[in-house]
């Protein structure tokens, strides 16, 4: 599964640039990290 | 060294021996489907001497060789599926620099001990700190500059914070507009700098 969305699509949809920007954009660390953090102490309910 | 070697419990020391210093951790942010396009962007942007990329399973590491040969890179590839002695040729030709990229699994136990190697690239993140020093650490003697880029996906944050807490290291973003300093892997601009 997980290698058919990696894999699968045809060769020259791999060969446009990444944006490395956006993606990270989508993707707090620094916030998904205090949330990891928060999860130690047990779930909030 | 062979004692060492055989006996289980020393592993500890030995990753003790591994360094992180001098390898600059950059983290891509990546969904599963977009890993081949962020690897060949790296392929054309970055100024590879040689590279490692490593993959979490032997089936991917097939898969993506066969990738990369499709978008005319060079790879070898080697995995635990294959024997000992063609394992052990593959790397020898790719030490002798046969070849520019190699595709593999977690074959490496005490880290990568090749000068020309600057870069190392997780195409899939590791699942613990002691696979993802194996991979990016060096040996002391051997420890030079060099760059180590993680593709994560959402489903491998909680090993990104475990790994950087238990090693207590930073993996930072990788840098998208300026890209990436080659003072920090590239010699040349190692020995320019003095």
């Amino acid at each position: 599964m997980k290698n058919e969305e990696c894999f699968s699509a045809p060769v020259e949809s791999f060969m446009d640039d990444f944006d490395f920007g956006e993606n990270l954009a989508r993707f707090d660390k620094a916030a998904v990290f205090e949330e990891i953090d928060a999860m130690k102490d047990g779930p909030p309910f | 060294f062979k004692q060492r070697y055989l006996n289980k419990p020393h592993e500890i020391n030995l990753m003790e021996e591994l360094t992180l210093k001098g390898i600059t951790q950059y983290y891509a942010f990546v969904e599963e489907k977009q890993k081949v396009r962020c690897l060949n962007t790296l392929f054309s942007k970055l100024q590879i001497n040689q590279s490692i990329i490593f993959c979490n399973s032997t089936q991917r590491v097939e898969l993506l060789a066969r990738t990369i040969t499709k978008l005319g890179y060079g790879c070898f590839y080697i995995h635990s599926r294959m024997g000992q002695e063609h394992r052990n040729r593959v790397f020898h030709d790719f030490r002798n620099g046969a070849c520019r990229n190699l595709v593999c699994t977690d074959l490496f136990t005490r880290g990568i001990d090749i000068q020309a190697v600057n870069v190392v690239i997780n195409f899939d993140f590791p699942r613990n700190a002691e696979t993802y020093l194996h991979r990016i650490g060096r040996s002391g003697r051997f420890g030079h500059l060099g760059i180590a880029i993680n593709l994560v996906t959402y489903d491998d944050r909680f090993n990104l914070y475990n790994i950087e807490k238990e090693l207590k290291t930073e993996i930072k973003p990788f840098p998208s507009k300026a890209y990436v300093d080659k003072k920090l892997y590239v010699a040349e601009y190692q020995m320019v700098s003095g």
